[in-house]
């Protein structure tokens, strides 16, 4: 619009012919075409320049109300800071002088009235306007690279996208002048937003909108990445798919100029990013576009691909903060929950060295204390019976004698709970232990009736482990089978079995069985199902054996229906610390099998 | 029995023995093997090692008219209320009118320390109390008869 204005030339002559002669000579100018203003008094001419600013004016140097000069002065009077309009003064024969005052005041060019040619005056309009054209697409320039510097000085100031975009297409359609500027951003499907916009009214805001645009060319895309613009002058004119022309009608367009934003090189792919397009619409006519105006929205384009790329990288570094503050608040958390468990573990270790030494001083009470007068009550039962000598009755020996077992009893359960209570806390003496003279050891030991059978199978295994601990639980497990066996001539068989990491041992008696429903509870300290009046049976004993086993990292089971005998299945780890140990141990252990089978032989 | 006997006939009395127990039963236990043992003696008890001093210092000073009062065998118990027994073992082995007098530790203390530190101190035996009534009587028995009779006392 700009740059092809029609110049404007006011013609002032008061001699009616001449101003003919020189419109006559500027309409036939097939070059160019003029706006062209006649007046014949300067007064007349002063009033047009109020209104409209020309270009170029054509003066007579002598004129009825003013001179040529004093018209000259009389428009710098009213320029009000706008460039003077070129002149070109026409001036009569032998004024030559007059002509050169009137080049000192500015004037662009003179002609001599009776020597005016068409040619010449053409040739001579056509120059002093070819300048004002170079001065003016100078200040244009000079305009341009003022708007981009402001913004792109906008863009860079701010990292906020909104404002960015916002900036950008105010300053792209105040410069242009044109109806409409807005940006459109891509979506991955090539459907897209308009995300910012400035429209002069009454033209249809069009922000917000999201176009699914069926019509937009696959090829047009490729063009866009590649960084080439389109600038259409009238969109019946540009060969558009009727789909398309649609589009734009919706949103009255009538000429429009589209510039690709693509980002800077994106590091996985090899084409610079295509984020968008700067598009400006010229509404209701249609509009030669300049290539300036093009370039300038090239420009814009650059600067807006850099705003939003700063503001991207700021928005993905701003993420990351949050992640990493994030990750660093749930560290703080669970260095938090770490510290309180950390807290409670010491404390709950505290809290068990006071039970420790609860436990220690009950221990020390209980092995003197309590087993002191239990001595007395025994010696004192003897001394009463050696007191009252042969005199005594049957009847009194009898309550004597229940005394004496009641006391030997309560002597038994308390070196069975002190037993229980100091399990685990003398250190685990592991050695090679030969399973199966374990076991011999304990059946010499135990009273056992003539006629019951103990059979150990043969397979007894060597294992590393703490001979005190598995001597106490076989002693206990035998002697129950025995104890509480209803005949005296029962049988126990004692099996092994290798089971991946542990040795499984069955003790199988063929006595009464233990009820199913009391399984539960026999391993609990003070639970005993035989008879409660028998000597030795403080039901102590199962609760021993499963804690030492506990303690020794296996299990204990039963098995039994309640009438046919019982199983306690226990299950022993096999060490692998000293594999190498164990099994040369193994070797000399089944030496020692051999030779015990020969004694027992 | 020694056909030799150390004191002269006038006082036919068996010899005395302090025993230094506070314990009831174990004093009962301890009376009992003596009443049941071939040796006679007589019994002194008494249940602190604060009344045990008193008695020996007065039957000292009561020595020329009544030596039959100042024990030939001293029994002493380790565990007692107030003074401890080492403490009434130092007091009578400080003394040169006592110390001559043999003591027996007398206790249910297996603890090196208190064996050594009373020997240290002059004790003349430590006996640990055995925990059956037989085998206590028995070692009762053996020591009255090695202190009572077979050792030669001053």
């Amino acid at each position: 619009m700009i740059l092809k204005k029609k110049f404007v030339i006011l013609i002032l002559d008061d001699c009616h012919e001449d101003l003919q002669t020189y419109q006559r000579f500027l309409e036939r100018d097939r070059t160019n075409s003029y706006e062209i203003h006649p007046a014949c008094h300067a007064r007349e001419a002063l009033q047009f320049c109020e209104t409209q600013w020309p270009d170029l004016i054509v003066l007579d140097f002598l004129l009825p109300d003013l001179n040529g000069l004093q018209f000259i002065d009389a428009i710098e009077a009213i320029a009000n800071g706008k460039p003077l309009p070129s002149i070109l003064v026409m001036t009569g024969q032998g004024d030559e002088e007059v002509a050169v005052t009137f080049m000192k005041k500015g004037v662009q060019d003179y002609l001599i009235k009776n020597k005016v040619t068409e040619t010449n005056f053409q040739q001579s309009v056509q120059r002093i306007l070819d300048q004002v054209q170079l001065r003016r697409s100078l200040e244009l320039q000079q305009k341009w690279q003022l708007a981009i510097s402001k913004v792109s000085l906008h863009i860079r100031e701010s990292l906020d996208i909104d404002e960015i975009l916002n900036t950008a297409v105010s300053e792209a359609k105040d410069f242009l002048f044109c109806d409409r500027a807005i940006i459109y951003q891509f979506e991955p499907n090539w459907a897209g937003n308009i995300v910012a916009e400035s429209v002069s009214p009454p033209w249809r805001a069009a922000l917000g909108e999201n176009i699914i645009d069926t019509c937009f060319e696959k090829s047009k895309a490729l063009m866009y990445a590649q960084g080439r613009k389109t600038a259409i002058d009238d969109i019946y004119k540009a060969d558009l798919s009727e789909c398309h022309i649609g589009l734009l009608e919706a949103f009255q367009v009538r000429a429009s100029i589209i510039v690709p934003i693509l980002l800077p090189l994106d590091r996985s792919v090899s084409l610079p990013k295509l984020w968008g397009l700067l598009i400006v619409h010229q509404c209701q006519n249609p509009r030669p576009w300049e290539d300036a105006e093009g370039l300038f929205l090239e420009q814009i384009s650059v600067q807006l691909a850099i705003g939003i790329h700063q503001s991207e990288l700021l928005q993905q570094l701003n993420q990351e903060l949050a992640q990493r503050s994030r990750a660093e608040q749930r560290l703080l958390i669970q260095t938090q929950i770490q510290g309180k468990l950390i807290q409670d573990l010491a404390k709950s270790t505290t809290l068990l060295e006071i039970r420790n030494r609860d436990l220690d001083t009950f221990v020390a009470f209980a092995s003197h204390d309590l087993r002191a007068p239990l001595r007395g009550l025994r010696n004192l039962v003897i001394w009463l019976l050696e007191d009252l000598g042969a005199v005594i009755n049957p009847e009194l020996q009898n309550k004597f004698d229940m005394m004496t077992l009641r006391v030997h009893g309560m002597e038994v359960l308390l070196n069975d709970l002190l037993q229980y209570a100091q399990i685990g806390r003398v250190e685990a003496n592991l050695t090679t232990v030969c399973i199966e003279k374990l076991l011999r050891d304990i059946i010499n030991e135990l009273e056992i009736p003539i006629d019951f059978t103990i059979h150990i199978a043969p397979d007894m295994p060597n294992l590393v482990v703490d001979y005190r601990a598995l001597y106490q639980i076989f002693v206990n497990l035998i002697q129950n089978a025995v104890k509480h066996h209803t005949r005296t001539d029962g049988r126990v068989e004692i099996t092994a079995t290798l089971e991946g990491d542990f040795y499984r041992f069955d003790i199988i008696d063929d006595g009464p069985g233990i009820l199913p429903e009391h399984h539960e509870n026999i391993f609990k300290i003070f639970r005993t199902f035989g008879n409660p009046h028998s000597r030795d049976n403080t039901g102590v004993g199962l609760a021993i054996v499963k804690k030492i086993v506990e303690l020794q990292g296996g299990t204990i089971t039963i098995e039994s229906n309640g009438y046919s005998g019982t199983i306690f299945r226990l299950t022993v780890p096999v060490s692998y610390l000293n594999s190498d140990q164990s099994d040369s141990a193994l070797g000399i252990a089944s030496d020692l099998t051999g030779t015990l089978n020969t004694i027992s032989a | 029995m020694n056909s030799f006997a150390p004191y002269p006939p006038s006082f036919l009395q068996p010899p005395l023995v302090l025993v230094i127990e506070d314990s009831n039963e174990d004093f009962e236990a301890l009376d009992r093997s003596f009443r049941q043992s071939s040796v006679k003696a007589r019994l002194h008890r008494t249940q602190t090692g604060k009344q045990a001093l008193d008695y020996l210092e007065q039957s000292i000073l009561a020595k020329p008219t009544h030596p039959e009062n100042v024990p030939v065998l001293i029994l002493l118990d380790l565990n007692l209320p107030g003074m401890r027994g080492q403490a009434v073992l130092q007091s009578i082995k400080k003394n040169p009118l006592l110390s001559y007098i043999p003591t027996v530790i007398l206790t249910t203390s297996l603890n090196l320390k208190d064996i050594h530190e009373c020997y240290r101190l002059g004790a003349n035996s430590y006996l640990v109390k055995k925990m059956e009534w037989q085998s206590f009587r028995q070692s009762m028995h053996i020591m009255i008869e090695y202190w009572l009779d077979t050792a030669t006392l001053p």
